[in-house]
């Protein structure tokens, strides 16, 4: 495989992260996004690993990019920043709303900023940039 | 080195998320360098993607925090990430690659600490990140 092989994948389970469409723009989106007690990806106890949430705001920008600018081909090149308040874990039985802003887009490149918000609290955010070839 | 069995001692993951086979070489406070065997069998790869299996990103920033982990000696604690910087993915990691992981200290203060962490695949380098952790009382992560 070389370097420049381009997915034209979606996610399935059990990666697809539960994320529904509620505003979009072109710069900037709004969704839902809820956690099941059952979703596989709970550990013993119904601990959810960070990862899962880093997961879930990068296929939430991918959302955003396909609802914005249609249907395209697209890699993750880079988390330039994730951070996760573990305050969280207290609310997962809660839905939170997932805003994405688009920073910029150079070349094939979508650079955008994603969080996790529940009542105007961020338990979750990060920087991340897209590949759409 | 460590091998599966002493891990599983260490470490509280289990399937589906042990993402550690073997702990290569380990220098507490320092270094450490562990291997992750991807096969076609991981549960992830039958979603990502259905038809093209690709490890996904988060699942290597994982393999990394684990690997990371056994570098800190706290007892009674159990370890957090909670920020992930400067994350690249430069390769696809596919079903058939081992993952060897080297992690090093860049801070450690307390019950924080920085680490780095690379990636690579027959010697390439596929994805490079800096993470954060929180060690917390084993109590109080179960409560």
């Amino acid at each position: 495989m070389n370097d420049t092989t381009i997915l034209n994948q979606t996610q399935s389970y059990p990666m697809k992260m539960s994320v529904s469409d509620v505003d979009a723009d072109a710069t900037k989106g709004e969704f839902t996004a809820n956690f099941s007690a059952d979703d596989y990806y709970r550990e013993e106890g119904g601990f959810i690993p960070p990862l899962v949430f880093m997961e879930l705001l990068g296929q939430t920008a991918e959302k955003f990019y396909i609802t914005s600018d249609g249907e395209c081909k697209r890699y993750l090149a880079s988390i330039e920043d994730f951070s996760l308040n573990e305050d969280i874990y207290d609310n997962l039985d809660r839905d939170f709303s997932v805003k994405v802003n688009l920073i910029e887009k150079f070349g094939k490149l979508y650079r955008g900023h994603v969080s996790l918000v529940l009542d105007n609290t961020v338990y979750c955010e990060g920087t991340y940039v897209h590949c759409n070839a | 080195m460590l091998k599966i069995r002493d891990i599983y001692g260490i470490l509280p993951h289990r399937f589906p998320f042990l993402m550690v086979d073997r702990i290569v070489s380990l220098e507490k406070e320092n270094k450490v360098v562990g291997l992750k065997n991807v096969t076609v069998n991981e549960p992830y790869f039958q979603g990502h993607f259905p038809d093209e299996p690709v490890m996904p990103a988060v699942m290597i920033i994982e393999t990394m925090a684990q690997i990371g982990g056994f570098l800190f000696d706290m007892p009674g604690k159990r370890g957090f990430v909670i920020s992930v910087n400067k994350a690249k993915f430069k390769r696809m990691v596919i079903p058939g690659d081992q993952l060897i992981i080297e992690c090093s200290v860049v801070v450690h203060l307390g019950n924080k600490a920085t680490i780095n962490a690379v990636a690579k695949v027959d010697d390439k380098v596929v994805a490079s990140a800096e993470l954060a952790y929180n060690f917390v009382d084993v109590n109080e992560s179960d409560e």
